[in-house]
């Protein structure tokens, strides 16, 4: 099964058909999931219109744990099997993970304003997430690091692998950290009890960001193949 | 075994002849000390509260900015390959290079510590805990370390980059070992932290090493 | 002058903006993760657009070398 997406030409051709597919999906799945969630959702009977930044703030939790593990996935089979493909996949999730990590965060601290009334608290998914942010950040600083795309790839690639068995340790420090420090009351917030008609919205939204991730992986996974076969090319006219 | 005390004899003399080295990094870690005061105010109480935060900070940094060093000056005069080629496991290589590391830059850091502590004000029952969490966690630090530095082996920049991707690994044993001795401060038990600091080492022990062999094998190749 | 119905659609559009007050923390959650994620399309758009005209110069130059 994976050997059949596994040859870059075919990756291609199949990436080439599958694109506006998967664009359009996206598109679809983003357009109702904000039409439910902005216009055809009741307001929560606690945060009352504030809820609303949940259907972009969740989704983008939810993905940028899921782009994390994707990478590591990725990074994995790229260092066992050698296989060109999963370290090009796991390369061109570092700027979509980062990006929702980012959004996580920034939306996070605009729905902890009014709800909290703070735009940050050193809470334990807060903190860990922060964390998350600089993992991803480093990753791409270190592939990037390297006159030799190669060296680059296989050093990212121990380095998500770390990363992967941190996450967990980290995740684990910062709740016992927060549980000494935290005043207790701030963040008892038990989650908007959620309502069918606010279910429908945000499932919607978590598929539209999962489809863009694969959109953007798929333009990106072909520049890279392309990139590699340019560098090819160019190292051939220079010896030949 | 042997192999282990021929690489690590060898990088103690190598640091004892640069003694100046090391001395650097004990430097930096009481100045980054000393310079706090300044920044939150010599008031007694404020001090005694983030004594242990700011030593352990300042001993995190220390460590990072040694790290660059570990495997790089092996890697470029191409000793690490030489090495590499004998009949030593790299992981071997790795274990006794991250043992010269500790103990010229570990150890004086935890030598340094109690004078430090007096400066910031910390009471003898923190002192001790700060000691023994130190000695459990750096270790840990210069395994840990020890993946980063071998990672960015032939890299540009290379040492603000061993910074950016081991300073978030780093985290756990900084707050254990911090909360160690804010527990026995607040007149609690410090015995949990120091055994879970004691866990992480026991942990990074095979797993970083492995992961430090693995990226020099990578790097020579 | 607007009707009245007019200004009744008015200000379903301002409640609607105004979000009980919340609409200084929702709009810019929503507008700030549409135009993060539609620029990071974009830049990877224009890369795999630059890498696929590169590759067909460097295709021609090689063809025309060949020949």
């Amino acid at each position: 099964m994976l050997h059949r997406f596994a040859n870059p030409t075919r990756f291609l051709r199949i990436a080439s058909i599958a694109q506006p597919w998967i664009a359009w999906a996206t598109i679809l799945l983003a357009g109702t999931g904000l039409y439910l969630g902005l216009f055809n959702s009741p307001a929560d009977y606690q945060q009352g219109e504030s809820v609303r930044i949940m259907y972009v703030h969740v989704p983008a939790a939810w993905m940028a744990m899921f782009c994390y593990t994707s990478m590591a996935i990725a990074a994995g089979i790229g260092l066992i099997w050698k296989h060109p493909l999963a370290d090009i996949a796991a390369k061109a999730t570092a700027p979509v993970g980062a990006c929702f990590t980012f959004l996580a965060l920034f939306t996070g601290s605009l729905w902890g304003k009014p709800m909290w009334g703070t735009w940050w608290v050193w809470d334990a998914r807060l903190t860990s997430m922060l964390v998350l942010l600089f993992l991803y950040l480093g990753y791409i600083a270190l592939i990037n690091a390297f006159d030799d795309p190669a060296r680059g790839t296989k050093s990212s690639s121990i380095l998500v692998l770390v990363g992967l068995i941190n996450v967990p340790i980290i995740k684990f420090s910062v709740d016992w950290w927060n549980t000494l420090h935290q005043p207790a009351s701030v963040l008892r917030m038990d989650g908007p009890s959620i309502d069918e008609s606010m279910l429908w919205p945000l499932l919607l939204m978590a598929l539209a960001f999962k489809t863009y991730y694969i959109w953007v992986l798929l333009v990106r996974i072909r520049a890279e193949i392309i990139s590699n076969k340019i560098r090819i090319l160019r190292l051939r006219q220079v010896h030949g | 075994m042997n192999g282990f005390m021929t690489v690590l004899k060898r990088d103690l003399h190598l640091a004892i002849r640069q003694g100046i080295d090391s001395m650097t990094v004990v430097m930096f870690f009481v100045l980054i000390v000393i310079i706090f005061p300044f920044g939150v105010g010599p008031e007694p109480n404020i001090l005694a509260r983030v004594a242990s935060g700011v030593i352990w900070v300042a001993a995190l940094l220390a460590s990072t900015l040694s790290l660059e060093r570990l495997f790089q000056i092996d890697y470029e005069d191409g000793s690490l390959e030489l090495l590499s080629l004998s009949s030593v496991a790299l992981e071997v290589i790795v274990l006794a290079k991250v043992t010269a590391h500790w103990l010229t830059t570990g150890l004086p850091l935890i030598i340094t510590a109690p004078l430090l502590a007096v400066l910031l004000n910390m009471n003898k029952e923190g002192l001790l805990v700060l000691i023994l969490a130190l000695v459990v966690g750096t270790p840990s630090l210069s395994l840990v370390g020890a993946v980063g530095a071998a990672l960015i082996l032939g890299a540009r920049r290379g040492g603000v980059l061993l910074a950016l991707i081991i300073l978030p690994l780093y985290l756990p044993v900084l707050i254990f070992g911090v909360s160690a001795v804010d527990a026995i401060i607040n007149g609690f038990e410090a015995k949990a932290q120091l055994l879970i600091l004691g866990a992480f080492f026991l942990a990074a022990l095979p797993l970083c090493t492995w992961a430090a062999a693995t990226s020099i094998k990578q790097a020579i190749e | 002058m607007g009707s009245y119905k007019d200004g009744k659609v008015m200000d379903q559009i301002r409640d609607f903006i105004n979000m009980e007050g919340y609409g200084g923390y929702v709009w810019p959650s929503y507008l700030v993760t549409a135009g993060l994620m539609i620029i990071l399309l974009v830049i990877t758009r224009r890369f795999l657009k630059a890498n696929m005209a590169t590759l067909e110069a460097l295709e021609n130059t090689a063809k025309e070398d060949v020949e």
